[in-house]
C-alpha cells in the first residue's frame, strides 16, 4: 500500500525537469504533503497557502455564483515571479496544489503546466486502498503517555 | 484531524489558541518560539495589521521528537481575537486537533472571555466539532495584574467542563509550556490509531 505522500510525489517529481518552480501540495488545514524543496520554510508555506486558499474559497462563496470551488485558480504574480495556486480532490479529500516561481520567461506556459497536473492528480491511477486490516489500528494510536514520556519530548525541544 | 503516516512514522497535529483580543495568545506562542531551540522549530509566521494585532493567524511549527518511534510535529495556530475576525476564526479551526482557550484574568474582561468561549462553542458546531469532545486546555493568564478575577470564579464562570487549567503569565512565560504540555498529551491520547 502506497501513502498519499508517496503517490503525489511519484506524480509530481518527474514534473520538475520541465517545471522550473517550486511545487507543493498541502492538505486543507495545511499539512504538507508533498514540498519539491523541503526545508525549513516547508511547514510555514503550507500554513499560508492552506489559509491563503481557505480565505479565498470563502471569500467567493460570499459573493461567487460557481459552487464548484475546484474550477479556481489563485495566482499572486508580476510578470516574472509569483505564485499559481489550485484545488484538486483525491480520495474523496480535497488538496491545494502550487508553483512558486521567479524569474521565469514565460509565466503561461508555467501555469498551464501547472495546470496539467491538476488532471494527472485528479486522474490518479496507481492502486490507492486502504489498509484492509486495520484490525491492529482500531482504537487510539496510544494508550497512554507517561508524563515523563511528555517531559522528555519537550527536553529536546529547548524548554 | 490529526495526520499519521504510517509509513515515515510522523504525526501532524493542529493546535490553535483561542480567545478573546489583547488576551496573550500570541505572547504564548512567541514564547514558545524564543524558547526552542532552533533545531525544533520553523519559520514563525504572524499576519498583523499596523498596530500589532493579530490580522489572521500567527504559525508556529515545531518538531519535538520522537514519541514511541513516531516523529510528533506540531503545528500551533492563534486566531485573531478582535470580535470583527470570525470569519478567520472558523477557517482557523478546521481540522483542529486541539485548543488552548486563553483567558484574560482581568475583571473588565470576563465578559470578553464569556463571549469568546460562546463563539468558539457555536464555530465548532458549525464545523462538526463537539465541544466537549476535542481536546482543550483553559489558561488563566496575566495573573500578575492587580485587578484580576479569583481561579474559583473563573473556573466556575469559564470552566463548565472542567478541562484542565493552569494559571499563566504569558509575557515571563509562567504557564506557558504547561499548558503547551498538557494540550499536546491531550492531542497525542485522542489520535485515532486507524488509518488517516
Amino acid at each position: 500500500m502506497k501513502s498519499v505522500n508517496g503517490i503525489i510525489k511519484n506524480i509530481i517529481d518527474p514534473k520538475l525537469k520541465s517545471i522550473n518552480a517550486r511545487l507543493f501540495v498541502t492538505r486543507n488545514d495545511g499539512i504538507t504533503i508533498y514540498d519539491s524543496t523541503e526545508d525549513e520554510t516547508t511547514s510555514s508555506v503550507s500554513a499560508l497557502v492552506s489559509g491563503v486558499w481557505q480565505a479565498s474559497e470563502a471569500l467567493m462563496g460570499l459573493v461567487g455564483k460557481n459552487n464548484n470551488l475546484f474550477d479556481y485558480r489563485l495566482g499572486f504574480d508580476t510578470s516574472s515571479e509569483g505564485i499559481y495556486l489550485f484545488s484538486f480532490e483525491f480520495d474523496g479529500k480535497s488538496y491545494c496544489c502550487g508553483a512558486i516561481y521567479k524569474d521565469c520567461l514565460n509565466p503561461g506556459l508555467l501555469k498551464r503546466q501547472v495546470m496539467m497536473l491538476k488532471s494527472d492528480l485528479e486522474t490518479i491511477d496507481v492502486p490507492f486502498k486502504k489498509n484492509k486490516d486495520t484490525s491492529k489500528r482500531d482504537g487510539f494510536l496510544f494508550t497512554d503517555i507517561t508524563d515523563e514520556e511528555m517531559d522528555n519530548l519537550f527536553t529536546l525541544g529547548g524548554k | 484531524m490529526s495526520f499519521v503516516n504510517y509509513h515515515t512514522k510522523e504525526i501532524n497535529c493542529k493546535i490553535v489558541y483561542y480567545g478573546p483580543g489583547l488576551g496573550g495568545k500570541t505572547t504564548n506562542i512567541q514564547y514558545i518560539y524564543q524558547k526552542t531551540s532552533s533545531n525544533n522549530k520553523g519559520q514563525m509566521i504572524t499576519l498583523n495589521t499596523e498596530n500589532e494585532r493579530t490580522l489572521f493567524f500567527d504559525f508556529l511549527p515545531l518538531d519535538l521528537g520522537e514519541i514511541r518511534g513516531f516523529k510528533t510535529r506540531f503545528h500551533l495556530y492563534t486566531v485573531p481575537g478582535q470580535v470583527f475576525y470570525e470569519a478567520s476564526r472558523k477557517l482557523i479551526l478546521r481540522g483542529v486537533d486541539g485548543l488552548v482557550f486563553v483567558a484574560d484574568s482581568q475583571v473588565e474582561r470576563m465578559e470578553a472571555n464569556l463571549e469568546s468561549l460562546n463563539g468558539l462553542q457555536k464555530n465548532l458546531l458549525e464545523q462538526g466539532y463537539d465541544i466537549s469532545k476535542v481536546p482543550m486546555v483553559m489558561q488563566w493568564n496575566k495573573r500578575d495584574l492587580p485587578n484580576i478575577v479569583p481561579v474559583e470564579d473563573l473556573q466556575y464562570q469559564l470552566n463548565k467542563l472542567k478541562l484542565p487549567a493552569f494559571e499563566a503569565v504569558a509575557t515571563n512565560g509562567t504557564g506557558v509550556f504547561e499548558t503547551l504540555k498538557m494540550i499536546s498529551k491531550s492531542v497525542l491520547l485522542n489520535i485515532k490509531g486507524g488509518l488517516e
